[in-house]
């Protein structure tokens, strides 16, 4: 898989790559819109992240050029405005997601294969791991092709896991990834407890290994071979 | 009271003084000329009749032409002559009036006789009466003249000033215009419109910098936070760290977050501050309330919260959507947050007003401080404090009103609309 990271301020951008390398992706680079244009138009990435302040023009002129010119590109817009307008703008012109600074790593990983999922397995979208199988779309899930039943935010849960398996996920992250960044619970901890107890004891009914633990207090990993 | 009935007082106060001063000399002048015009005449009469004697050698007839009455009656020796005003009883009018007389002795062919001579003042009274009540015709005509002239002068005179002051009226801060002050040609009023124009233009200025630089500033923190929370969450899943390492890096990371919302919310303020959310659209208040509980459903069954619904009407609010949204969310949030295991929340909307009330520990603030910035309830340390500053601001940009107000342990959120 290929990534295109057209981010200006190079420390997010290093590790935005950090994190995606360990994802197993082949991550390049551009820190301004030239350089961001040029590599979007010339090469077919499978996804594509776009800042859209840069130094010499606007992201969104990037966006236009890759539907132009590469549109198997999946996109996901970062912005620092939490602007309603340039989400709509970017939405608009095809961008597949939008996120917004700052932002979770694993957040941005879980949007990535959202947007890889939806782009690449034509027909085929669902997500195997172990004795789980997950088909997002009807949002179903089989343990050793048993299905059991989850309300929708354990579902979301459970994906947000799967796609960050084997790393640690934050409170933080994982209430905002249930709640969106307006919902300010901070209190919402304790649910969120409540809601990985309620999909741990699902997942072990149904035959699955315990594989959630919580980490120091500080979050819970998924993991998995 | 008003400069102009006030400087209109202060001129008829001043003006009935000296009108009855002058009026008081005046009288007084013309009282002493004639007075003395009636010796002059009474003594011009004796010269007269001491002339007929000495001339005829015979007294004159009691018959003058002045009108100044004579008699003689006969006495025994010569005297001083007197002169005084006396009353008398005039033939043809039954009242005392007042008369000069002067009597003085007089010897005709050496038989000593004395000589009165009586001359009507009534006239002179009568003379100072009506002038007197012409002047005072005058005073009163000169006076209403006066009083409205003057009003008349202020009005006009102050127009400039007036339209300053409305001009002034309409500078409102958060408009981006600054008012135009005129162009005067009176000089106090020129360097007045110079000098506020100068002003309002520099507040104007001033106000806007300083929400920008709070915007941007604020804009402008937004990255290197991000990218501090990316390197923490890079080392989070680092699995070399002990777990004393740990511990740090989940505080720091913590801190981050509360830093980043900090930000994130001062920027919303600011942003609402600067009216940035300016297109609006029908709200409707029921369909929003329900949608968000909706969202907020599973936190509320979490807590175990039973919610009262009582919509006596539907109101539509002309709003912006967004702002609508965080409007309600941070009140319903606020009142989930700090309710009581198995609490109740009460929402309430009426055609003017949106009351939602919840159970609650009690504050140990005062309610409606709570409404200023970083204002929080001791027991809440995770809270940024900002979530009810935000709650104000949007009140106050769409001209509603709030209410906190906190009764037999309810604490009670009022918006009118």
């Amino acid at each position: 898989m290929k990534i295109l990271v057209v981010e200006d301020e190079k420390e997010l951008s290093a590790s935005i790559v950090a994190f995606l390398k360990k994802e197993g992706y082949l991550c390049e680079t551009a820190a301004d819109f030239y350089v961001g244009d040029e590599k979007a138009g010339m090469n077919e990435y499978d996804c594509a992240l776009v800042d859209i302040t840069l130094p010499g023009g606007t992201g969104l002129d990037i966006v236009r050029s890759i539907k132009k010119l590469q549109p198997k590109t999946g996109i996901i817009i970062i912005s620092a405005k939490n602007s309603l307008d340039d989400k709509i703008v970017g939405l608009d012109l095809g961008a597949d997601d939008y996120i917004t600074k700052p932002f979770h790593l694993a957040e941005l990983n879980s949007r990535i294969k959202s947007v890889l999922r939806r782009r690449n397995f034509e027909g085929n979208k669902e997500v195997v791991l172990g004795q789980l199988r997950i088909l997002p779309e009807a949002q179903e899930v089989f343990v050793n092709e048993k299905s059991i039943v989850l309300t929708k935010k354990e579902f979301a849960l459970l994906l947000f896991f799967v796609a960050n398996k084997n790393r640690v996920l934050t409170k933080e992250s994982i209430a905002e990834h249930l709640w969106g960044e307006e919902a300010d619970m901070a209190d919402s901890f304790d649910f969120i407890y409540s809601h990985i107890k309620n999909l741990r004891k699902k997942l072990m009914e149904g035959g699955h290994e315990d594989m959630i633990q919580s980490v120091y207090g500080m979050g819970y990993k998924f993991s998995a071979t | 009271m008003k400069l102009l009935t006030r400087t209109s007082l202060y001129y008829l106060l001043l003006s009935t003084f000296l009108f009855a001063l002058g009026g008081m000399v005046f009288y007084l002048f013309l009282k002493h000329d004639l007075d003395e015009d009636f010796t002059e005449n009474i003594y011009l009469e004796k010269e007269y009749v001491e002339q007929f004697v000495e001339d005829s050698l015979r007294l004159p007839l009691t018959e003058l032409q002045t009108g100044i009455a004579l008699s003689f009656e006969e006495t025994n020796a010569a005297f001083e002559e007197v002169l005084s005003d006396t009353a008398l009883l005039m033939p043809w009018e039954e009242e005392l009036q007042p008369f000069r007389q002067l009597v003085f002795g007089i010897e005709v062919n050496e038989q000593w006789y004395a000589a009165t001579l009586s001359s009507p003042m009534y006239e002179s009274d009568d003379l100072i009466e009506k002038i007197s009540w012409s002047l005072a015709v005058i005073a009163v005509v000169m006076l209403f003249v006066l009083f409205f002239l003057t009003r008349w002068l202020s009005k006009r005179m102050w127009r400039p000033f007036f339209k300053t002051l409305n001009t002034l009226k309409s500078f409102d801060l958060n408009s981006k215009d600054v008012p135009e002050f005129s162009e005067e040609r009176i000089s106090e009023f020129k360097t007045l419109n110079n000098e506020l124009q100068h002003l309002t233009t520099r507040i104007s200025t001033d106000y806007r910098n300083l929400k920008e630089f709070t915007e941007n500033a604020s804009h402008e923190i937004q990255t290197p936070l991000a990218i501090i929370r990316a390197k923490l969450e890079l080392l989070i899943q680092n699995n070399n760290l002990s777990q004393e390492q740990m511990k740090l890096v989940q505080e720091s990371f913590e801190t981050t977050n509360r830093l980043s919302k900090l930000n994130q919310s001062l920027l919303l303020l600011s942003k609402i501050e600067n009216r940035q959310f300016h297109e609006t659209t029908t709200v409707n208040l029921v369909a929003a309330i329900e949608n968000k509980l909706e969202q907020l459903a599973e936190l509320m069954a979490f807590k175990k919260l039973r919610v009262e619904k009582k919509f006596h009407a539907q109101p539509e609010l002309l709003m912006n959507a967004h702002l609508a949204d965080i409007l309600l969310s941070n009140l319903l949030s606020n009142a989930i947050k700090h309710n009581i295991e198995q609490g109740e929340i009460s929402i309430q909307i009426t055609s003017d007003a949106l009351i939602i009330a919840n159970t609650g520990r009690n504050l140990e603030t005062d309610p409606q401080k709570m409404f200023e910035r970083f204002q929080k309830n001791n027991s809440s340390q995770d809270a940024v404090g900002l979530g009810l500053a935000i709650v104000k601001q949007i009140c106050d940009v769409n001209g509603f009103a709030i209410a906190y107000t906190i009764e037999a342990g309810r604490h009670r959120m009022e918006v009118r609309y």
